[in-house]
């Protein structure tokens, strides 16, 4: 299942870019979740980390809004559905212990682009910066989760281990 | 944060700058000219003490194999809430301070006290419940629980809890308070989120997935046996005739590791792997085997660890809520080449 979908992502990786114009709902919804519920308590990576189903994500956001979180009623169900849509249970867990280049940005591409793909299909591309940003952006699109603050670290993580 | 596998194989001591991190609360930075420990609750003498004070006391260390009980939570399955940690929220560091033995007596523990309740100068954002943790009396008055005030013979680091920190050596590392500022003597144990809710286990395996009463939940205090490989990695790369040195660490709570098997085929057959020298009462061993391929493919090779309360390291994993406690077999995979 893993292989397989490595491969649908490669070949994916080679699809013309998206009109620009479109509308990016799970961009919108990253940076509403980011607005919503990171900041002083936690940092993103500690989302992006989790593999939960609906239930396990409803049992989450109760507790932070126990515990403080400001999330408005009109937002929540909203949130858990791009909770359990972007971070659910049947994606690969995170293998911080496997080989990939070292270096800045590393846990980002582990984190944002390794919990739906191996390197593979990365390592495949050899893009400049203008085509490495196209990617993530493209990615994003389709629903990767890349913290807004640190997207230019994971570009530039590509460019420097994947270039052309 | 956890520390990266491949540099905790560096060296039996973890380096202060590589010893994983783990904090429930924004980290406080506190100065040593206001900083104080209040010893207050069931004591015949309630004392206030500042550091020079705790100097005072007889110096002692101790060298400990801290873990968070969360380590290895990211193989539960299905998946658990909670920080990922894959093998790297472990670390051993040697601690220097006083023995909290010695602070409690001068503060005469009354014949009522059966659990010492402890807590930080970390504070809670809005609603978010304190951390606060206690153990039971018998621990806290055993003489190698320490108050450190160095780690590695320097100042902690105030990321690991400067100026002074709990050491409850063996024990899951939740109960080594950091940055601790009071310690209340009670005849009741600590009554809060990270006593009642969290770091605790089913009273009995359950099926995975499963959603436990609380009432059916217990807290645990010990580490288990438990072992990793630290090199090589998952998927590296070896020579079919070239020697391979397969090493990492073992270590078992209060126990003594007594036996690290490794298996380089897929755990059909185990042998035993040389412990080094360097060890210490609640420290991990580390382990060593040699591997010479003889065949090209992909192997599993695999760690296993036994200790002197002749516990050894499970197959399967006992799931459980929060994924705690993870001690299964080590597997890492290594492809041979010709």
């Amino acid at each position: 299942m893993y292989k397989l979908r490595a491969s649908v992502v490669g070949l994916l990786l080679w699809m013309p870019p998206l009109a620009t114009a479109q509308a990016q709902p799970a961009a919108q919804m990253a940076q509403k979740m980011e607005s919503t519920c990171t900041g002083y308590c936690h940092g993103p990576i500690l989302i992006a980390q989790q593999r939960l189903e609906r239930a396990g994500w409803t049992r989450e956001m109760d507790k932070m809004i126990l515990w403080g979180a400001q999330v408005a009623d009109a937002d929540k169900d909203a949130l858990i559905d791009y909770l359990t849509r972007t971070f659910h249970s049947s994606r690969p867990r995170p293998a911080t212990s496997k080989t990939v280049p070292e270096g800045k940005g590393m846990d980002i591409f582990q984190i944002s682009c390794m919990s739906c793909h191996d390197d593979k299909p990365v390592a495949a591309l050899k893009l400049d910066r203008a085509g490495w940003t196209r990617q993530v952006d493209r990615m994003i699109h389709w629903g990767a989760y890349v913290p807004t603050a640190r997207k230019e670290e994971l570009i530039e993580y590509l460019l420097m281990n994947f270039a052309r | 944060m956890e520390t990266p596998i491949q540099l905790l194989d560096r060296a039996w001591l973890t380096p202060n700058d590589l010893h994983y991190i783990r904090c429930h609360l924004p980290i406080p930075r506190l100065d040593l000219s206001t900083w104080n420990l209040t010893i207050e609750g069931e004591v015949s003498r309630p004392l206030k003490l500042e550091m020079k004070d705790i100097h005072g006391f007889r110096e002692t260390s101790q060298t400990v194999t801290l873990e968070c009980s969360g380590n290895g939570r990211v193989y539960s399955d299905p998946p658990v809430p909670g920080l990922q940690w894959e093998k790297g929220a472990v670390g051993t560091a040697r601690w220097t301070g006083v023995s909290l033995r010695d602070v409690l007596s001068r503060a005469g523990v009354k014949p009522t006290a059966r659990h010492i309740i402890m807590n930080g100068a970390d504070s809670p954002p809005g609603s978010v419940p304190d951390f606060v943790r206690s153990i039971p009396i018998e621990k806290a008055t055993h003489a190698d629980t320490i108050l450190a005030y160095q780690m590695n013979s320097a100042d902690i680091p105030v990321e690991h809890g400067f100026p002074l920190r709990l050491i409850v050596p063996g024990w899951e590392a939740a109960s080594s308070t950091k940055w601790i500022v009071s310690i209340r003597v009670s005849e009741t144990e600590a009554d809060g989120y990270f006593m009642r809710n969290a770091y605790r286990i089913p009273n009995r395996p359950v099926a995975p997935g499963t959603a436990v009463d609380a009432k059916d939940m217990i807290p645990y205090t010990a580490l288990d046996v438990k072992s990793i490989f630290t090199s090589p990695l998952e998927g590296a790369t070896a020579r079919i005739g070239s020697p391979i040195e397969l090493r990492g660490f073992a270590w078992a709570g209060e126990a003594d590791i007594t036996r690290v098997e490794v298996s380089t085929d897929f755990g059909r057959t185990w042998s035993a792997a040389a412990l080094d020298a360097d060890k210490a009462k609640y420290a991990w061993r580390r382990f060593r085997h040699v591997w010479k391929p003889a065949e090209p493919g992909s192997f599993v090779v695999m760690s296993r660890a036994t200790d002197s309360q002749s516990r050894t390291q499970p197959i399967a994993a006992k799931w459980n809520p929060a994924g705690y406690l993870y001690n299964v077999i080590d597997k890492v995979r290594i492809n041979v080449q010709a």
